[in-house]
């Protein structure tokens, strides 16, 4: 068991290294970030306890991956892998726990202990034979792929775009349309495999005329409903609703060059320090775009012809 | 026509590939044989553009990438996106149209389901399915009947033999010597990064005892199986 355990160890500090970090700077920067994110969303919003048991869910549900679960089976013996299958659970739920801990929500910490144990002895099928009908399937495939994978997340935050107008918090509002280009922009941070790529009879200028095009107009219907609502509720506020509206469309164009400028690697950790001073200094756009746009020209002319 | 004028790759100090040079014509299918690591994936990522490699590649229709379709080993596949979803985007990274992708099924795939839950020999069908779609001048097809059951088998044959009529240019691997018997004009063994022998279609069957003997041998009594 302990081999499973330091295997794990070492093929995480591979993803930390291939992300362009050596495996301390990672452990240090994801342990900082983990911190920050958890106090920024527990000083922000008042439904933060119930979404931090989501995210807490959601991490163990990956591990309860039913391919996964039957490798392990295949190779362990049944003592063994329940023991796996515990102590990784009790892993990850333990930055939660400590977090939950020091915001003294002691309820809440004592239940997902118990609650991440029941959870490793479930598997569930991430192989769905029946497909989530899309909007996108005229354009695949980032939004075809990305919407059925994110699906329960956009609807929480049309729940939540809603709760805010119900309750009148024009704040939560703006948090639930930010989760939604958040949730847009998780589409563009993974390289595709080079296949799909080279398959494109187009310069690399249009590729990426294409890309953005696309994404844009798949952005603008996935927003629509909660932007539509935001301007019925907050007929005042629009200007600032479409501020955000615009600054999202503007995000999204960024992370699809940013995305190209190291493809096919992953995006290197300058480039993501950069977008995220980006989103702290939006002015930074106007100078961003066009330099990620002529090094992602630069890229795909390797590829595209 | 494909030319392939001094090719050379290598990965690190490992040559893969040493100073190939051949043409392969239009209306002909070519198979290329050799060992497991003999370098025919990485022959075919050069021509199709993936690979960086020294040497020339032209083709009569430039750029070559444009026109090629590429049948890889283990087409992959995103995990949320259907049959149909994917034929649509191979078809619009080349300007084709995908409208008529049901009445093109010929080998009856669940176009409908999510690709990534297919069988290896489905899988294997929707990318050719996909690269007919996308009506190309040159095809690699890398091990095109791997996995892929014996109805389709025939099938694929007999696609290959049409696209042969259709004045195609065809680049077949494939580890079962009868079916690159039954589909082409030439066979070409690559050996230590270069192509070792050529043999045309009358000499097939001289070319498989061959290839039996040097590759069977005396292995078996080495093995001392119990």
């Amino acid at each position: 068991m302990s081999f499973y355990f330091r295997l794990q160890f070492r093929l995480l500090n591979r993803h930390i290294q291939d992300f362009g970090l050596s495996p301390l700077w990672g452990w240090l920067l994801g342990a900082t970030g983990f911190f920050l994110f958890s106090w920024l969303l527990f000083s922000k919003t008042s439904f933060a306890l119930y979404l931090y048991l989501l995210l807490a869910a959601s991490w163990l549900l990956q591990l309860s991956n039913r391919k996964r679960a039957d490798f392990l089976k295949v190779i362990f013996p049944a003592y063994t892998l329940r023991s796996i299958r515990m102590t990784e659970n009790l892993i990850v739920v333990a930055p939660f726990v400590l977090f939950l801990l020091y915001r003294q929500y002691f309820l809440a910490a004592l239940l997902l202990l118990p609650a991440s144990l029941v959870l490793s002895f479930f598997h569930y099928s991430a192989v769905i034979r029946s497909a989530i009908p899309t909007p996108f399937g005229k354009k695949p495939f980032e939004f075809v792929t990305g919407f059925r994978q994110s699906l329960l997340f956009f609807l929480a935050a049309y729940l939540l775009a809603g709760i805010g107008i119900f309750v009148d918090n024009f704040h939560l509002c703006l948090f639930a349309c930010g989760v939604n280009f958040l949730l847009i922009l998780s589409f563009y941070t993974r390289p595709e495999p080079l296949f799909y790529l080279w398959s494109f009879a187009f310069t690399p200028a249009g590729f990426l005329k294409e890309k953005i095009k696309t994404a844009l107009l798949h952005t603008t219907f996935l927003t629509f409903i909660p932007l539509a609502a935001l301007l019925i509720a907050y007929p005042g506020k629009w200007w600032l609703i479409a501020g955000i509206q615009l600054l999202g469309y503007l995000y999204i164009i960024q992370v699809i060059l940013v995305k190209y400028t190291a493809y096919p690697g992953e995006i290197p950790v300058i480039q993501t320090l950069i977008f995220l001073g980006s989103i702290f200094f939006p002015p930074l756009l106007l100078g961003l775009i066009p330099f990620f746009y002529s090094r992602s020209v630069n890229r795909l002319a390797t590829y595209l012809t | 026509m494909i030319s392939i004028d001094s090719l050379s790759k290598s990965f690190g100090s490992h040559q893969v590939l040493n100073n190939i040079s051949i043409c392969f014509q239009k209306g002909r299918v070519y198979g290329i044989v050799g060992e497991n690591g003999a370098g025919k994936t990485t022959l075919f990522n050069c021509i199709a553009g993936i690979e960086d490699h020294q040497g020339r590649i032209t083709a009569d229709r430039a750029p070559l990438k444009n026109h090629l379709g590429f049948l890889q080993t283990e087409p992959y596949f995103f995990s949320k996106i259907t049959g149909e979803e994917y034929l649509r985007l191979l078809c619009h990274a080349r300007h084709k149209p995908a409208e008529r992708a049901a009445q093109k099924n010929i080998f009856e795939l669940p176009l409908k389901q999510y690709a990534a839950t297919y069988s290896t020999g489905m899988k294997k069908k929707l990318a050719l399915m996909a690269i007919l779609m996308q009506e190309n001048d040159y095809f690699i097809l890398d091990e095109p009947f791997n996995g892929v059951d014996i109805q389709s088998n025939l099938l694929i044959t007999a696609i290959i033999h049409k696209l042969r009529e259709l004045g195609k240019t065809i680049l077949i691997s494939s580890h079962i010597f009868s079916t690159l018997h039954e589909t082409c004009d030439e066979i070409h063994l690559l050996q230590n990064g270069v192509f070792s022998k050529a043999v045309a279609r009358a000499d097939f069957d001289l070319l498989e005892r061959e290839m039996k003997q040097v590759s069977i041998g005396n292995k078996i009594e080495q093995m001392e199986l119990k």
